[in-house]
């Protein structure tokens, strides 16, 4: 009897951790990239599997359909590093194909890093000011002297960036593969990047 | 003289373990989202005021954030929906920028959405009815039908800076969500 216990335990155990450790994951299945960001246009969808469905209720509640807006993230720098609070990262970008477009920085827990630099967005009203066509930027815990828009990553630990492209011209995958999204290069660092992260 | 015992093994166990690791992790995924949006609806009908009605948030910050990647260039209005006693009707204005209403189902489901541009000047009247009670809606109205009686509206109209925030809370005084009580 005490073998049926133990593998009944061990089995429910495994099951709830399981699902709830794939559902914590940011998007893993993501399967359109552009560059390193990557995103899955099922969601919002009800054509969202079920393991999609949950990762979408725990870390993007309330996502939009692709065809309103289409969800990119990234948590690497464009080396591949995990994006940390410790490093400095250059951001540049271009005119995007799509109505508007945010870029915003979540920490491990998914919410806003914890800071009041007022500094956890750029947008595209912001960053590409008329007649410019690019634009270059700073992603870094402290306010950089050069100019350009700011994304402060003050408290954010090993964090992920999420841009949202609202009402792109085209949500066919080809179209999103072909976009030209923002850079993240990594500049300099003040401690040894961890190479471990939530995300 | 002996006797020809069989003793138990760990085969069956572990086959009964495993059916119970499969069966929970399916449970756990089928429930995940109605759960989180369950709790997501009873924070936002405490803000609100009750369900039904439309509750607008503040501009987003690190410090009043309520829910998992808001965006702080979004003025957002929320509304748990209940449509077990009858439908709800929606008033939405024509915003200077980007408006949109997304309706869920209590599955997380995006079923509809309604922006801007498909906004006349004069807004937008919407009805929301539940998919086993459907009513008829008064002319011009669009109707939303959720396959669920309980959802969420959630409203977003861009707003990047304080100012264009300024302008958002004017444009969207109007707005409400509220059931239907002239039967029609």
């Amino acid at each position: 009897m005490w073998r049926w216990l133990i593998c009944g335990v061990l089995g429910l155990g495994f099951g709830v951790g399981s699902a709830l450790g794939v559902s914590g994951g940011l998007f893993s299945d993501a399967n359109i990239t552009s560059g390193r960001w990557s995103t899955d246009p099922t969601v919002g969808a009800a054509a969202a599997n079920p393991w999609l469905r949950a990762t979408i209720a725990r870390v993007g509640l309330l996502a939009l359909t692709k065809e309103e807006t289409v969800y990119f993230n990234r948590d690497v720098d464009d080396d591949g590093a995990k994006l940390v609070e410790g490093c400095t990262y250059a951001l540049s970008g271009a005119a995007i194909p799509t109505r508007w477009w945010s870029i915003t920085i979540y920490g491990a827990d998914q919410m806003l890093p914890i800071n009041t630099d007022g500094a956890s967005s750029i947008d595209a009203t912001r960053a590409l000011v008329a007649p410019a066509t690019t634009w270059a930027g700073t992603l870094s815990a402290t306010r950089p002297t050069t100019p350009g828009p700011w994304l402060s990553s003050k408290g954010g630990g090993t964090y992920s960036l999420t841009i949202r492209l609202y009402n792109p011209q085209s949500v066919e995958k080809s179209a999103l593969q072909a976009l030209t999204l923002p850079g993240v290069k990594k500049v300099s660092c003040t401690q040894t990047p961890t190479s471990g992260g939530a995300n | 003289m002996a006797r020809d015992k069989k003793k138990p093994g760990w085969l069956k166990p572990l086959a009964f373990g495993s059916l119970i690791a499969v069966l929970g992790h399916l449970l756990t995924i089928g429930l995940i989202p109605s759960v989180i949006m369950n709790i997501a609806m009873t924070r936002i009908a405490e803000a609100s005021g009750g369900i039904n009605r439309l509750s607008h948030g503040n501009m987003v910050t690190p410090q009043n954030q309520q829910i998992v990647r808001s965006s702080p260039d979004l003025a957002y209005s929320t509304c748990a929906l209940d449509l077990t006693k009858g439908p709800v009707r929606v008033f939405i204005g024509k915003g200077a920028d980007y408006t949109s209403a997304a309706f869920y189902a209590g599955n997380t489901d995006n079923v509809f959405t309604l922006n801007d541009r498909k906004i006349g000047p004069e807004g937008a009247h919407i009805m929301i009815v539940s998919a086993r009670s459907p009513l008829a809606a008064k002319p011009g109205e669009v109707v939303v039908s959720l396959p669920s009686d309980k959802g969420l509206l959630l409203v977003r109209r861009l707003a990047p800076s304080a100012e264009a925030f300024k302008r958002v809370q004017g444009e969207r005084a109007q707005d409400y969500c509220r059931t239907v009580t002239d039967g029609m």
